[in-house]
């Protein structure tokens, strides 16, 4: 009873009308996800001498895997509003062209909550539901620090910043009813994420735009409330 | 909000990097500390951040063989750092600057402990991208490198203002005050990253340079020794085939006598001193020829090296004045230097020649007597001649004295004046690699032995690939043939300057 009343309180607060046939119109979820990157960067440009940034020289981002953690709010049959979020991972920078021999140059982490609009095929009472999602990511890089490798490179103790991002994300999933209450959702994902790296190391700032391109393969239990 | 919880412990970028110095006034203040330190690639393909001695003698001898003979085997380790400064521009104006510092280490008591400093000045580069610190592309950075770094000496080597990424959008050239406040402003700054890098500085300071770098060398001692007496004290000095005497070296080259390397000199000079003072013409097309003077102050330093500047007509190699242009050369070895395609406007020869007839500066052999010049070019040149005072430091000139590029009546003209002014004999040595040992003792008798069959062996090789010998020796002798020599007469000098103190 409480609980019906409450329900409606929040549907009438979020504006929508119609009331869900479930209780539990929430879900946290939390796995793992694989974080596979596709990285194109530019040549990496420098305001000193050709000689200490000789071409081609550019970076690409290695992959990583980390705990994902959401919550999926249902709006009504079809769909949902979905919020991602996982523990910052780690990328490694590594140097290509003449900067590969000094392999992974830097290390980034980055906090990525991406906000989805999600639509659920077939029926709330389905044990299986794949849906399609499509939503948009912020990315914020901190703790960009330089490895020795990418200090002897850039020619000694750095400072590192990455821009922020915001852009597209889309996924597609399934989401498979264990029972009322638990559920295993897996789902591959993308989204636009880029960022310009800068160094700056003695008089010399180097910069290169990077875009990640990730895609993301992840698989996360769910309770619903 | 969990997102919140998450992001609420980072805090931006994180790391230490460099510490920077964002004021652009203050002469000397070095820009960003640590300055950058030169990665060294390994024979393996993989970086290291000192240059060990072997790999810098193998680096040396596979550019230069025999090269090691002359400077010596590296003994010591070198690190390799570029640095940026603030200093000032031909008219005052506040800029800046880059050069390199270079560090000796190793476990050798010539490269451990506290080290001797040598300032030194680069010769005439026409490229932007001139850089002594990079001395894998730079063969006079490996020169001084292997000469006193890899010896034991930190070296300090300004790139000067208007090269690199200077942002002065000129280079004052042979502007006495200006290359002397260049070369004082990368001393200050390189005192201060001395201790981010680890160098131990003795103490001792010598000043050198060649070329355009020896005048620049004199002025800086003259400098330290006039107006920066409490700041620096300089142990020893050595200026090698410098164009010190500017007047004289002037008045002969207008007078038909021009230079080798004449059409890229002038340019830069002329550049150099209308931007600093001003009033040595109202347009470039007063002094060039139509088809040089468009852009020709944006020209040097530039991005085209000299064959390029000569293949792009841009300028002429040789062709100084016009064929018809009076007086004529003053005997068959300048004929090169009159021709089609001439840099100068006869006119402004002309107007120059008159001020030297009216008013003579250097009438007796190497005396600067006072005159007064009403011709902005030679007013220009007696304000920046070097005649002005006595070092009160021990004084190495070297040269050699059939120097077509800048001629050796320079150094002679120095010593005569120097000599003149009550500079004790002892205290000045003048060295002429080109020329016999005077006898057993001549402590320089090697290196002139080791000139003559460099000379020989340039003269040779031409012989052997059927070119002129004569023309092959004139081309390397200023550049390529004294230089090393004259770097050793210098070291040495040093050495027995520093040890008898």
């Amino acid at each position: 009873m409480k609980m019906k009343i409450s329900h409606v309180a929040v549907c009438t607060v979020l504006g929508f009308g119609s009331m869900a046939a479930q209780a539990q119109q929430n879900m946290v979820r939390f796995g793992f996800v694989n974080i596979q990157i596709h990285s194109v960067a530019d040549p990496v440009s420098s305001n000193g001498p050709a000689f200490l940034t000789p071409q081609p020289a550019s970076v690409s981002i290695s992959n990583s895997n980390t705990a994902l953690f959401g919550y999926t709010r249902s709006i009504n049959e079809h769909w949902d509003v979905d919020v991602a979020l996982g523990i910052p991972p780690k990328y490694d920078v590594y140097g290509t062209g003449t900067f590969a021999p000094f392999g992974v140059m830097a290390t980034v982490k980055e906090a990525a909550p991406t906000v989805f609009a999600i639509y659920n095929f077939g029926h709330p009472k389905d044990r299986f539901r794949p849906y399609v999602g499509l939503g948009v990511n912020y990315t914020k890089f901190f703790d960009a620090k330089a490895t020795p490798s990418g200090e002897l490179a850039a020619g000694g103790p750095s400072k590192i910043t990455a821009t922020e991002s915001v852009g597209l994300a889309a996924k597609v999933g399934a989401t498979y009813n264990l029972s009322d209450e638990w559920a295993l959702i897996g789902a591959v994902g993308y989204a636009d994420v880029r960022t310009t790296l800068t160094v700056n190391t003695g008089s010399i700032q180097r910069s290169g735009d990077v875009k990640f391109n990730p895609v993301t393969y992840s698989l996360t239990l769910g309770y619903r409330f | 909000m969990l997102a919140m919880a998450v992001l609420a412990g980072c805090g931006g970028s994180d790391g230490s990097g460099p510490i920077v110095n964002s004021d652009t006034q203050t002469r000397g203040t070095l820009v960003a500390s640590p300055p950058n330190r030169v990665p060294i690639p390994q024979t393996d393909g993989t970086y290291a951040a000192t240059l060990p001695p072997a790999q810098f003698a193998q680096m040396l001898e596979a550019v230069q063989p025999g090269l090691t003979k002359i400077t010596g085997t590296p003994k010591c380790a070198i690190s390799l750092y570029y640095m940026k400064y603030v200093t000032t521009g031909g008219a005052g104006e506040a800029t800046d600057a880059t050069g390199a510092i270079m560090v000796p280490s190793g476990v050798d008591p010539a490269c451990s402990g506290p080290r001797p400093v040598v300032l030194y000045g680069h010769g005439t580069a026409v490229e932007k991208a001139f850089n002594m610190a990079n001395i894998r592309e730079n063969p006079e950075a490996a020169l001084v490198a292997a000469t006193f770094a890899a010896q034991g000496f930190i070296v300090v080597a300004p790139n000067y203002a208007g090269y690199d990424v200077s942002s002065l959008t000129y280079h004052p050239y042979l502007n006495a005050e200006q290359q002397a406040n260049d070369m004082v402003d990368a001393m200050r700054a390189a005192k201060k990253a001395f201790p981010a890098i680890g160098a131990q500085d003795s103490g001792k300071l010598v000043v050198t340079g060649y070329s355009q770098g020896g005048y620049v060398a004199l002025a800086a001692q003259r400098a330290m020794q006039t107006a920066y007496a409490s700041e620096f004290k300089v142990n020893a000095l050595a200026g090698m085939s410098g164009p010190y005497a500017l007047t004289l070296f002037a008045d002969v080259t207008m007078a038909g006598s021009p230079p080798l390397g004449g059409t890229i000199v002038v340019p830069l000079l002329l550049t150099s001193w209308q931007k600093s003072y001003g009033g040595m013409y109202s347009s470039t097309s007063e002094v060039y020829e139509a088809q040089y003077a468009t852009g020709i102050e944006s020209l040097l330093p530039g991005t085209l090296t000299v064959p390029q500047l000569f293949a792009s007509g841009k300028l002429p190699q040789s062709a100084l004045f016009a064929a018809d242009s009076l007086p004529g050369p003053s005997s068959p070895a300048f004929a090169a230097f009159f021709g089609n395609g001439n840099l100068l406007k006869s006119s402004f020869r002309t107007t120059y020649l008159a001020d030297a007839q009216q008013n003579p500066c250097n009438t007796a052999e190497g005396a600067l007597i006072s005159c007064n010049p009403a011709n902005p070019l030679r007013k220009a040149a007696l304000k920046n001649d070097l005649r002005t005072y006595v070092p009160t430091t021990p004084t190495l000139l070297c040269g050699g004295n059939a120097d077509p590029e800048v001629f050796y009546s320079n150094t002679q003209a120095m010593q005569t004046f120097f000599l003149s002014k009550g500079m004790p004999a002892a205290a000045l040595t003048v060295v002429d690699v080109d020329s016999s040992p005077s006898g057993v003792t001549d402590p320089f008798a090697a290196l002139k032995v080791g000139f003559s069959l460099a000379k020989a062996a340039t003269a040779h090789a031409a012989a052997a690939a059927n070119t002129d010998p004569d023309q092959a020796v004139a081309t390397d002798y200023h550049g390529v043939l004294v230089p090393p020599f004259c770097m050793v007469a210098a070291r040495g000098f040093f050495q027995n300057v520093l040890a008898a103190q």
